[in-house]
């Protein structure tokens, strides 16, 4: 296609319809939006997001709201050094999602219950982020695989 | 958690919490003396020595700070250990918030 063509078939004759807005933006990733309100370092370090970490982050979180069809609140910090660490927390348990702020440290998922406690580090994908969050809240058996 | 040690943008050094978590000692300075210290604050939560050390850590004076006190066992950041997870939320499990402020230093 010209570049004529290119800018008469996008620009000129193709009709957009913007449907109205009112999609709201799932509270978990409202709070990781709000960790970038922050920028630059204080006395103990980093006091807004590595834009690894934050990307890494949102992508996962993102990715674990589309496979589970919800949405469910947490709470997102920084590190000293940029990294985010996400926790969601439901009666006993919890699930903590942990993105450092560099490639050189590995991704990692903490879960715990009265009945005990885990962590992976390899393959971390939103598809398992998913998993484990539906552990959090379906109250299946205490130590997903 | 204690920060790991780590290069600035400005390539000097920053030996993070190599020697331990320091935290000031409320025996020996104020709250809002704790706060005015730093360059910004969004508050102050409280540890207690004893929990502390029920937990299996010890608890030191700071040899540089005589207001201060240091945990030198307290897990870094991100320890990517599930042992050491549990041990920090044995910690925020025994803090206690004591002031929610927003806090920075006047500009000079």
């Amino acid at each position: 296609m010209t570049p004529a063509l290119f800018w008469k078939n996008t620009f000129t004759e193709t009709r957009h319809h913007v449907a109205p807005c009112t999609m709201q933006l799932p509270l978990s990733l409202s709070r990781l939006l709000d960790l970038l309100a922050e920028s630059g370092e204080d006395d103990y370090g980093a006091i807004g997001p590595s834009q690894l970490a934050f990307l890494r982050t949102f992508r996962l979180v993102l990715g674990a709201i589309e496979v589970l069809g919800e949405d469910f609140p947490c709470s997102a910090a920084v590190d000293s050094q940029g990294g985010i660490r996400v926790t969601w927390r439901r009666g006993d348990r919890q699930v903590k999602l942990v993105c450092p702020a560099t490639r050189e440290t590995p991704v990692y998922i903490y879960h715990s219950s009265p009945s005990g406690n885990g962590l992976r580090n390899e393959k971390i994908t939103a598809a398992e982020l998913a998993n484990r969050l539906d552990w959090l809240i379906n109250r299946e058996p205490a130590n997903p695989a | 958690m204690r920060r790991r040690p780590r290069t600035k943008k400005d390539g000097s050094h920053d030996p993070g919490d190599d020697d331990g978590l320091s935290v000031f000692d409320s025996h020996r300075i104020e709250r809002q003396a704790c706060i005015e210290n730093e360059l910004s604050c969004y508050g102050i939560a409280t540890l207690h020595v004893g929990s502390i050390r029920n937990l299996g850590m010890t608890v030191i004076r700071d040899p540089t700070d005589e207001r201060k006190l240091l945990i030198p066992d307290m897990p870094l950041e991100n320890p990517n250990n599930a042992r050491l997870e549990a041990l920090l939320d044995s910690v925020a499990e025994t803090a206690r918030i004591a002031v929610r402020c927003k806090w920075k230093k006047p500009q000079v």
